[in-house]
């Protein structure tokens, strides 16, 4: 990790766990802004390029989300999808999900507000 | 980063400057400023929300586009509040650039100009002006309900 990442790190946190039935558990923590999306567009575009085409994105400890972060998670879930898959967004924070309303994406994403919930979007819509 | 405020006599004014060096490292100081302004007005958690995510689209646009030029001059933002209504001014030494020119932006599929989307849904007035011809003048406007 370089430097800039290190200080990126402080700010936004990237927590990523493969869980037993194979859905990936992405954390995001901190914010997610101009400064700092590009650690999480990085984590998400490489477990994508694995085949990781089901996530969830853990959003309970995310504080705030500009463009450029909900940019990251738009790409993350057009690309999930067209390989057949799905994000599920976690419980997102009032001030995140009232940014995603804002711009019209709660209409577009998935959501949840636990892990069985997200687990019943999957089993909805097998990859 | 911050200039000490002012208080009018005649009708409740209060001013805060902030100058913001042209990195996206100070993004987080600049939004804890703002709010931190907001607070002292009472405003309802979404508005103050809101006008915060504005501040933070226009002044990360600013930022990442005079980047790619030779002026590295830092961004003032001056805040406002006039008799209920908050009034941020975003100053910039960049390439003239009028957000208003197709106003308002649409929200697009690919979520392109997302940022002036969301300064254009957030602001109950925008405001744009290249002063002097020598530098950007983006006035946002914001009239706030008490909570």
């Amino acid at each position: 990790m370089s430097n800039a990442e290190r200080n990126e790190a402080e700010r936004l946190r990237v927590g990523i766990a493969r869980r037993p039935d194979g859905v990936l558990l992405v954390t995001l923590a901190g914010y997610l802004d101009a400064g700092t999306f590009d650690l999480a567009e990085k984590a998400l575009e490489k477990a994508l390029s694995e085949g990781h085409c089901r996530m969830i994105v853990n959003m309970s400890e995310l504080t705030y989300i500009g463009s450029a972060g909900a940019g990251v998670l738009l790409a993350a879930i057009n690309r999930a999808r067209a390989l057949g898959g799905e994000v599920v967004l976690l419980k997102p924070t009032p001030a995140v999900a009232d940014v995603l309303a804002l711009i019209g994406m709660n209409k577009f994403c998935k959501f949840a507000d636990t892990i069985e919930q997200a687990n019943g979007i999957f089993r909805a819509r097998p990859s | 980063m911050i200039e000490p405020g002012e208080k009018g006599s005649m009708m409740s004014v209060e001013r805060r400057k902030i100058v913001v060096p042209l990195n996206v490292r100070y993004l987080a100081k600049l939004r804890n400023e703002v709010r931190g302004f907001l607070r002292l007005h009472s405003m309802r958690w979404r508005d103050e929300s809101r006008v915060v995510l504005a501040v933070d689209e226009a002044v990360s646009n600013i930022i990442i586009h005079n980047r790619k030029t030779a002026d590295l001059s830092p961004i003032e933002v001056e805040l406002r509040h006039v008799d209920g209504t908050v009034e941020v001014t975003i100053r910039d030494t960049g390439r003239k650039f009028n957000p208003r020119k197709n106003w308002p932006p649409k929200l697009t599929r690919d979520r392109k100009h997302l940022g002036l989307y969301i300064i254009s849904k957030t602001a109950d007035e925008v405001r744009y002006r290249f002063v002097a011809e020598r530098y950007n003048e983006l006035t946002l406007i914001k009239r706030t309900r008490k909570r």
